[in-house]
């Protein structure tokens, strides 16, 4: 026992190296697969505090942007609204999920989407691994949940919440490999799926599209209803190159996202109230849809 | 201002610039990613022990991991820099006993040539251990060794550049 002591004394450095390499791999492969480690929410509200604080020096310089694509995001919302000259016709007319009043002016009981407003205190654009990230100044205090989306200032979709903590949130941002999102063609309605290659910042790609389908530069790319975290037709972006795949009969579409991730300083979190429900609805239909066990 | 002091505020204006600054500029060339930040482990007194300095190592690379959201990525370069800095500066030291006349390992203490290699073979080893990390989750067997030797060379440059704007002046200490 006293050898199997000296023997570790002797090694102790060599042996704490080993334990410490042991504990960042398990920190690296958990958090790849669940975003989710110990410690976590610890270390999202303490870079969150110090992001801020610098962060205010950044939204300075983009101070006119941020006014211009308020202004946008501000006629959009006011042009969804009753007018009173709309008379008997705006009983008729449906609105988008996301409005919270009805035509009367009273709210609605039931919102499916919500929205919250967010300061954005954190955006990485070339994170090494590929893997960038939006961190926002509203945490569960705040009503923030895990699996909200966030769309930009303009409305466009930016991200998915994974991190919560007391006051900070962080999203994977579009701009990250493991981000993919359904979406649909505005003109053809044909979906396909929307994922990062993780080459430049300023495109995405839409895979899974049958060469069949009419596809033009300038096309708008929105959301499909299939996802359970986005609302439906919220705008990607639009295609900048469509180029059909002779050997596979797809198409190879990148797409330019609407959100400008350069000067990205709010942000809207939406809740999908209904989200739960949907899940567990699918979980069930796929759970008897599985052969019974064979009894033998 | 005492010695702790000067390395907590040198440690802390490496990751600020780390963070805010290099991370934030895009990548030079469309690819290229400079790195500066470990250098603040080189810097530490020679007389520091083995164990603290893995300890120090560690948590330094994990602050850097708190900002890029890459839980253990920098951490895990950090303890191969702090394990392998003992036996890098008694390979490199001037003379046997060096160690015990200066502080810490810097141009002054240790000649230019010898203090550059042992920068660069830090510098190598941060970037190969990172992206070969990378290389085992993303892939581009050619983009991983291009990168290691590029983001060496940019890195090296800037580390030369705080270097010459930072003398960290140093007495020769004898028992006298």
């Amino acid at each position: 026992m006293g050898r199997l002591f000296s023997i570790i004394r002797q090694f102790k450095n060599l042996l704490l190296f080993v334990f410490l390499q042991i504990m960042c791999l398990v920190m690296l492969y958990n958090y790849n697969k669940t975003y989710h480690t110990i410690g976590s929410a610890m270390a999202n509200q303490v870079s969150g505090a110090i992001n801020n604080k610098f962060n205010g020096f950044n939204d300075y310089l983009y101070l006119k942007q941020t006014n211009e694509q308020l202004a946008k995001r501000l006629e959009q919302l006011s042009n969804n609204q009753p007018s009173v000259l709309d008379g008997p016709l705006s009983a008729v007319r449906t609105f988008a999920d996301t409005s919270i009043v009805d035509t009367l002016g009273n709210k609605k009981i039931t919102v499916r989407f919500r929205e919250l407003l967010a300061k954005v205190t954190y955006n990485s654009l070339f994170a090494d691994n590929k893997k960038n990230f939006i961190q926002i100044h509203r945490g569960t205090l705040d009503g923030i949940k895990k699996d909200m989306a966030l769309v930009s200032e303009t409305g466009a979709i930016a991200g998915r919440i994974v991190e919560v903590s007391n006051h900070y949130a962080t999203a994977i941002s579009l701009l990250n490999i493991d981000f993919k999102v359904s979406a649909k063609h505005g003109k053809s309605q044909v979906k396909g799926l929307i994922e990062w290659d993780g080459k430049s910042p300023d495109f995405v790609q839409l895979n899974n599209v049958p060469a069949g389908y009419q596809i033009n530069r300038g096309d708008s790319i929105y959301t499909s209803s299939f996802s359970d975290i986005f609302p439906e037709n919220r705008l990607i972006g639009t295609v900048d190159t469509a180029i059909k795949n002779k050997s596979s009969n797809f198409y190879t579409i990148k797409v330019r996202p609407s959100t400008n991730f350069y000067t990205f300083s709010y942000a809207y979190a939406i809740d999908n109230r209904d989200r739960d429900e949907q899940r567990k609805n699918l979980s069930d239909a796929q759970g008897l849809a599985k052969p019974p066990a064979k009894n033998k | 201002m005492s010695k702790p002091v000067k390395h907590i505020l040198s440690a802390l204006m490496l990751l600020f610039i780390q963070v805010f600054v290099l991370n934030k500029i895009g990548l030079l060339h469309g690819f290229i990613h400079p790195y500066v930040y470990f250098i603040f482990l080189l810097w530490l007194p020679f007389n520091i022990s083995r164990t603290t300095l893995l300890f120090i190592g560690f948590f330094y690379g994990l602050s850097l991991d708190i900002f890029t959201k890459t839980q253990g990525l920098y951490a895990f370069a950090c303890l191969w820099i702090a394990y392998l800095r003992p036996f890098l500066i008694n390979l490199f030291i001037r003379q046997i006993g060096q160690d015990q006349n200066y502080y810490s390992p810097s141009i002054k203490s240790m000649g230019a040539l010898r203090y550059l290699v042992l920068v660069t073979i830090c510098t190598v080893l941060h970037h190969s251990i990172v992206q070969f990390i990378l290389f085992l989750s993303i892939g581009g067997f050619f983009k991983f060794l291009f990168s290691i030797i590029s983001y060496t060379v940019i890195s090296l440059l800037l580390i030369v550049v705080i270097e010459l704007l930072i003398p960290r002046k140093q007495n020769y200490k004898t028992n006298t």
